[in-house]
């Protein structure tokens, strides 16, 4: 430690170490003297004796201080006096390192809010969802309550089996006054297994969570605050929820983070059937035991599982396991889009790099004679790579220090344009881990493109250098990497141009209704009043009638889920077919007569709904054409007979198919639409509406109607007070939020492809301009000798682009293969497209050409007599 | 006359310090000579070498260092054991000891 402070007290202790040694040598002196010496033979002598003075001083420094970290500091101030001497080069070197560094920087920042950090709870440590695996593959921890149960009963490297499940959006009616509130069904563990307590009153008790125990609900602090006015006499009193009294037992803590969100908790009472993938399940390990050892316990218990009720599987995959992840997972399947901007990233990097790599050389090999003296007095080619390396770091060290400001500086606006979803819990922000993955990056660059001058430098015999200022360095090493530059930025050009041509496809593709000017008003259902068909059925007509009085309003119909989004998931049977005994997936929604007209969407055979489908006649459907297609083939479905597995108790009647409806998008654009039922309301299962988010009032607007929503809330009081509106939104918002993953997609790529090309063009056009440097002395005494300036420039354009050619065809090959992570993105394109590629191509071939034109026209102004005498 | 011969790092630093346990503090110059001295000038003693052992042995607290005044009034830096020194004086002379006796053993085999 003493040594470590002795760095800093060199000037002293290098007097004292003089006072010393001089005293020892000069009484050896004196001895010799004594013995009879001439003081010149005494000192001599004396000097002999005691040895190299210089060196003894540098072996005593070598053992007193740190002479590593010493050298350091030497190497690092002469490097700062390099780069200020050198002002415009440390500045591009500077900016080229800071925006391939802030650009990581800034991906990364994003990756660790959405995939590192752990959750805000005490117990993040220790807690994992029961995920299931598919075929080895990872799907959503999303079960059954069978499952759920037997998991809970038999899972013994859990402490805490717990479990969630949406609750939908419930009216809190208070003073006649009805709110949509979201709620959250959990478990009576639920909280104990997170590692929180709600901080007034208590948890739910286990009896609460069984079907006979009491209604009883836990408050979010901010409900608390704004509705209940923070008074802690709610503990106890009953709040009305859709009609339903519940009795608060429990509010949480303020700083508690809900995820999801969630107004207010209620039990989940779980039964033991299957009741589809909609109960959240996950857990706490027992201190001392692994994720590992837990997944297998639970793929065992699967295996029971399916012995002992077969039936299960037959609906879903026939390889599907279980195993236990770490928490949070659910976020991890959009990772896609991350990991691979994470990439591009990556590669822009390696390109400033490079251009770092070149410059560094370039100017080692103009700096030979000073490296070469150097050598000369004495510093080893290990102490020489080290003074470059200091270079080099300091370059990254100050390129990254800009870097992260820069990205510190974007996050907004990576906020808004990220491709996955982000939370609220983990905002994106530059912290220690972020300064640290930065750090890294930085000392590593600085490694990577230090090494490249200090290996050149290392190479050439230093005798020669001393002599004349070396020729020909070949700028083999230079052209290389420029080409590998080139090579990169073709790679990120070609993805950014399959994005561009993705989202226009996208952009493009029929929708299978028209959402201009069609308003969506969400509501939630859940009430008591509402538990029978014919209690909806009345409210939806009245409704529909009153909403078409306005006269901005052209259509009005209902539907359970929105266009373009997701409906239910049911399982239905056909009789009739060879795999009748099979079970059909099917989207499932149920829809006023209006519905299709008011969308636009097109009957393709037989009839829609009329108001002869009521209640008491025949049950009817209509399918869509992928439905049609796909489970009757080419026989005619009209007449035909479906069933339906229903989570009602009890089973569904036999619908008759009379008609067949045009495809409509679900949220996902980029695949065929799902095979769907259509069902109308009056005909539906009584307390169908219990198993949905709620139902969606629809309006198309005739013209530039406004306003409507306001209406639709007004009508709505009058009809019934106690129904409020959950929210509204246009369906072009609905198709907007759709693409937005693939228009920002499209728009990180595309810049990173203009980054990556604006920086391999600098690339290029350093190494032509050192290229055309060397050459001067031939270039003038070719033009003295009558060759033709426009001959010579041409010659080294050409010599430019060829470089960039041999770059193009690394790229391309590069691009075949690297395209092919983006084969989950495109749409309406192969990722080996031709003219993307062919284009992108001829892009960059353009660009190179521009490019090399600056520093070959100076040709065109060369004085060929001043070249000559330039050496 | 034998060849000089070079001592290496370990055999130096029992020579120190033997030296100053039996002479007491000395200065740089004082070691040195007192090493050759003993030696018969058998050892050739780099006397610059002298200086890294005497700070290493320093550092790992076996001996202490004080600026003084020499004989001739001139000021010099002396040295001298210390406790924890002493110790380690006994211990390298007992290993160094069982080293020859092992060695002695064996050439009379």
């Amino acid at each position: 430690m003493s040594r470590l402070w002795n760095v800093f007290r060199k000037a002293k202790l290098d007097r004292q170490l003089d006072e010393e040694f001089r005293f020892h040598v000069d009484m050896l002196t004196e001895h010799h003297l004594k013995r009879g010496l001439t003081r010149e033979q005494a000192e001599r002598e004396a000097r002999r004796e005691f040895g190299a003075l210089e060196a003894a001083k540098d072996a005593y420094r070598d053992q007193r201080g740190w002479p590593w970290l010493e050298d350091w500091v030497l190497d690092l101030r002469h490097a700062v006096r390099l780069l200020l001497r050198y002002p415009g080069f440390s500045a591009v070197a500077v900016i080229t390192m800071a925006l391939g560094i802030g650009a990581n920087s800034a991906v990364f920042s994003m990756v660790n809010a959405a995939f590192l950090r752990q959750v805000p709870y005490p117990n993040a440590a220790r807690l994992v969802d029961i995920a299931r695996d598919i075929g080895g593959r990872l799907d959503s921890p999303y079960h059954n309550s069978r499952r759920y149960l037997y998991f809970k009963e038999r899972v013994r490297a859990l402490e805490e089996v717990a479990a969630s499940r949406g609750g939908g959006t419930l009216n809190l009616i208070r003073n006649g006054e009805a709110e949509p509130v979201t709620a959250l069904r959990i478990s009576a563990n639920f909280f104990r297994t997170l590692g929180i307590e709600p901080s007034l009153g208590r948890s739910f008790r286990q009896e609460e969570e069984s079907p006979q125990g009491n209604a009883v609900a836990i408050l979010s602090y901010s409900l608390w605050q704004q509705r209940f006015g923070g008074d802690p006499g709610i503990l106890g009193q009953a709040i009305d929820l859709d009609g339903k009294p519940f009795t608060a037992v429990g509010v949480m803590p303020p700083h508690f983070t809900a995820i999801p969100r969630a107004d207010v908790w209620i039990p989940l009472r779980p039964r033991p059937v299957n009741d589809g993938r909609n109960t959240l399940v996950f857990g706490l390990l027992r201190p001392g035991r692994s994720r590992e050892e837990a997944s297998r316990e639970v793929a065992q218990l699967i295996g029971s599982y399916r012995q002992d009720f077969p039936g299960e599987y037959r609906e879903f995959a026939p390889n599907e396991s279980a195993a236990v992840t770490p928490f949070g997972i659910v976020q991890r399947f959009s990772s896609r889009p991350l990991w691979v901007l994470f990439g591009a990233v990556g590669l822009i990097l390696l390109i400033a790099c490079s251009n770092l790599a070149n410059l560094l050389v370039a100017r080692a090999t103009g700096r030979l004679r000073e490296i070469a003296t150097r050598a000369a007095l004495g510093a080893g080619r290990g102490r020489i790579v080290r003074q470059l390396l200091a270079e080099s770091l300091l370059i990254s060290a100050l390129g990254s220090v800009l870097g992260l400001v820069l990205a510190a500086w974007t996050i907004p606006v990576l906020v808004r344009m990220s491709p996955v979803p982000l939370s609220d819990w983990s905002p994106v922000r530059v912290d220690g881990v972020v300064v640290g993955f930065t750090t890294a990056l930085a000392v590593l660059t600085g490694m990577v493109f230090g090494l490249f001058p200090a290996f050149q430098v290392a190479r050439l015999d230093l005798n020669d250098c001393m002599k004349t200022t070396p020729k020909r360095a070949t700028g083999r090493l230079r052209r290389v990497i420029v080409a590998g530059e080139v090579a990169l930025s073709l790679v990120l050009m070609i993805g950014a141009g399959l994005l561009i041509r993705t989202f226009a496809s996208l952009v493009r593709t029929p929708l299978g209704v028209d959402p201009a000017g069609v308003l969506a008003g969400r509501m939630s259902l859940q009430s008591e009043r509402y538990k029978t068909t014919a209690q909806t059925a009345q409210l939806f007509h009245r409704g529909l009638e009153r909403f078409r009085q306005h006269p901005g309003v052209e259509a009005a119909a209902m539907v359970s889920d929105l266009p373009l989004e997701r409906g239910m998931n049911l399982v239905a049977w056909i009789p009739g077919t060879p795999d009748a005994g099979e079970p059909k997936l099917t989207d499932w929604r149920y829809v006023s007569q209006e519905y299709f007209r008011l969308l636009r969407i097109p009957l393709l055979a037989g009839r829609l709904f009329t108001e002869a489908d009521g209640p008491k006649a025949a049950p009817v459907v209509l399918i869509n054409q992928q439905f049609a297609r796909r489970y009757f083939g080419r026989e005619n479905p009209i007449g035909r007979v479906i069933h339906v597995m229903q989570h009602t108790p009890e089973p569904d009647r036999p619908r008759v198919v009379v008609g067949v409806v045009g495809d409509v998008k679900s949220n996902e654009f980029k695949r065929a639409a799902q095979a769907t039922v259509f069902v109308p309301f009056e005909q539906a299962p009584d307390g169908y509406l219990r198993l949905g988010g709620g139902v969606h009032w629809l309006v198309r607007s005739r013209g530039a109607a406004s306003g409507l929503a306001a209406f639709m809330q007004k009508e709505m009081k009058t009809i019934d007070p106690l129904l409020p509106f959950v929210s509204f939104r246009t369906l072009e918002e609905v198709r907007e939020k759709a693409i937005r993953s693939d228009r920002s997609m499209m728009i990180w790529l595309a810049s990173f492809a203009a980054l990556a090309v604006i920086l391999a063009a600098v690339g290029i056009y350093g190494v032509i301009s050192y290229l055309v440097a060397q050459r001067t002395n031939e270039i003038g005494i070719r033009i003295a000798l009558g060759a033709s300036r426009p001959r010579i420039v041409r010659s080294i354009v050409m010599e430019g682009i060829g470089l960039a050619g041999a770059g193009i065809v690394l790229g391309v090959a590069g691009a075949l293969v690297l395209t092919r992570f983006l084969q989950s993105f495109v749409f309406g394109v192969k990722t080996t497209d031709p003219l993307t590629f062919a284009l992108a191509a001829s892009f960059l071939l353009a660009i190179a050409g521009i490019a090399c034109l600056a520093p070959a026209l100076r040709i065109a102004r060369l004085d060929p007599m001043r070249a000559l005498r330039a050496e | 006359m034998p060849d000089k011969t070079e001592i290496l790092q370990g055999t130096l630093d029992l020579m120190v310090l033997k030296t100053l346990d039996s002479m007491g503090p000395l200065h740089g110059y004082g070691i040195a000579q007192r090493i050759q001295q003993i030696s018969q000038e058998l050892l050739y003693l780099n006397q610059g070498t002298l200086y890294p052992a005497l700070l290493r042995l320093e550092q790992r607290g076996w001996i202490s260092s004080e600026w003084g005044t020499s004989e001739n009034n001139r000021r010099a830096r002396y040295y001298s054991i210390t406790k924890a020194g002493q110790k380690q004086l006994k211990k390298e002379v007992e290993d160094w000891q069982a080293q020859v006796a092992i060695m002695t053993r064996l050439l009379e085999a």
